[in-house]
């Protein structure tokens, strides 16, 4: 697998230079992150074939757009990863309208904890972001499983605090406090990592 | 809304399960410029945003790649140029030079060809002109296929310029870095450094800093942490207090929006000595004669 090593431009540079119309910086951008972009498709879609299709849609929207990335607001990774989550959680909702609301909804809750890969998927970014997806399990590890399940349903599937509360039988109150809890500790845990 | 009822919204923001009111209450109460809870949004947002990390990655199959090649490079060749989809991309301005005079020599070759078509034409010579014709659509792919080329290098020559002209920045950059640092290894290595700490105040319980002098070669240094990057609207000011509690304003700085953090040299007033405290305020841009925001960062220096 040829990684990032081949070049050397930090991710902050590739933006730039995609803003500049370069497309080399995409292909870059994209052997570094496509994997766990597709992960986060997957996750939320439920689907491989959509969920490449969407991949596909969110790195052509970055070279169109690569104008709009603002480095002030976080790393590339975080904007990327932040709009494919959005991208996806949007098609899944009008799936979900077209398909009647809680049959995708149940899907979702499912495997809601699984962030297991099709077998015979072998992960391919692992040098780039191998020490930061350690950090980023050790501290979701340290978290109670109420915790975990909470943010889980809100971010990967997509549910409101109301929807969340009717999921798994933990009242509104304890959604909101659990939610802000895990993100308190996971940023705490993951401080040095921006 | 008071902040601590938005802070528990802004969570359910960040773990994507707040409702479109709750998301309408947030932005109306970060548009009155709240910095605590501006503050907490950069960092939940932050913390969620890594959630897919704990994802194990799944390598698309190669035709996610192929099909993103060939999106952009449509894009790039139907519209000319890149700059139909890149609004900041170089404008493609044919100039003269080798490469932009191809496609003229070539059009006269075409017109030329035409001209000899029309004669053959005449001898009624069939097979011939069917060659030629065959050697005009060759010419015109040449043409297109050079107009391209053209387009492509002018490209890259701004790119260079472009790139050029960033890495002179940079070195400027690295320069005034580098002065900077010779200056605070001077001022640390001498024997009369001196330290105090900077603590945060409510709301800004997680900001910290320090500030360094060396009184012999009047040198000062502030250090500061986790404050936010402020909006071009708004200013971090310095203030130096007398042991009577009169403030003096000593620099403006922001921090950086990537690290949150800053190393400033506040402008000392003529007598060091008299004063006991150093406070961090947040102003309107250009600084106040006097603080009119909360002190964010305070410590003790006599
Ligand atoms: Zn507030």
């Amino acid at each position: 697998m040829t990684l990032a090593h081949k070049d050397q431009r930090n991710d902050y540079e590739l933006m730039a230079a995609l803003a500049r119309g370069d497309h080399d910086s995409l292909f870059q951008l994209y052997d570094r992150y496509s994997g766990v972009m597709l992960a986060l498709c997957r996750r939320v879609l439920g689907d491989a074939a959509e969920a490449e299709q969407l991949l596909l849609d969110v790195f052509t929207e970055v070279w169109q757009r690569a104008d709009r990335y603002d480095d002030g607001r976080g790393s590339p990774l975080t904007y990327l990863l932040t709009l494919c989550r959005s991208r996806a959680i949007d098609r899944c909702r009008s799936r979900r309208s077209r398909q009647g609301k809680w049959a995708a909804h149940e899907t979702a809750t499912d495997n809601s904890l699984g962030n297991v890969p099709d077998p015979g998927v072998t992960p391919s970014d692992g040098m780039v972001l191998g020490e930061q997806s350690r950090l980023v399990r050790q501290a979701m590890d340290s978290l109670t499983e109420p915790q975990r399940k909470v943010l889980e349903l809100g971010y990967f599937d997509g549910l409101s605090q109301r929807e969340i509360a009717e999921a798994t039988g933990i009242p509104l109150g304890t959604v909101k406090s659990h939610v802000r809890m895990a993100l308190i500790q996971l940023r705490q845990k993951l401080r040095n990592m921006e | 809304m008071q902040c601590e009822e938005i802070q528990e919204l802004i969570y359910l923001e960040a773990a994507g399960a707040a409702d479109s009111a709750m998301v309408a209450a947030i932005r109306a109460h970060l548009a009155t410029g709240c910095l605590a809870c501006q503050a907490t949004r950069a960092e939940a947002m932050l913390a969620s945003a890594q959630l897919p990390l704990n994802l194990a990655p799944c390598p698309p199959s190669s035709k996610v790649k192929d099909e993103l090649m060939r999106r952009v490079k449509s894009v790039a060749a139907s519209s000319g140029a890149m700059s139909a989809g890149h609004p900041q991309a170089p404008t493609q301005k044919p100039t003269t030079g080798k490469l932009v005079m191809w496609p003229l020599v070539i059009s006269s070759s075409i017109a030329a060809a035409f001209l000899l078509i029309a004669v053959l034409g005449l001898q009624t010579n069939q097979q011939l002109t069917n060659k030629v014709i065959g050697d005009v659509t060759t010419l015109h792919q040449l043409k297109k296929s050079l107009a391209h080329e053209v387009a492509q290098t002018n490209a890259i020559s701004v790119a260079m310029k472009n790139a050029i002209t960033s890495e002179h920045h940079k070195i400027a950059v690295l320069k005034t870095e580098l002065t900077t640092a010779q200056g605070v290894e001077k001022m640390i290595g001498s024997p009369a450094m001196e330290m105090a700490s900077l603590r945060g105040m409510p709301p800004m319980h997680s900001a910290w800093g320090r500030v360094m002098w060396n009184g012999k070669m009047k040198m000062w240094k502030l250090c500061a942490f986790n404050l936010p990057h402020l909006p071009n609207s708004k200013t971090y000011e310095v203030w130096m207090i007398t042991a009577h509690g009169k403030k003096m304003p000593a620099g403006l700085f922001n921090t950086s929006s990537k690290t949150q953090s800053v190393m400033m040299t506040p402008h000392v007033p003529p007598n060091p000595h008299a004063m006991a405290e150093i406070a961090v305020t947040v102003e309107p841009a250009g600084g106040s004669p006097q603080p009119t925001g909360a002190v964010l960062l305070t410590g003790r220096i006599g």
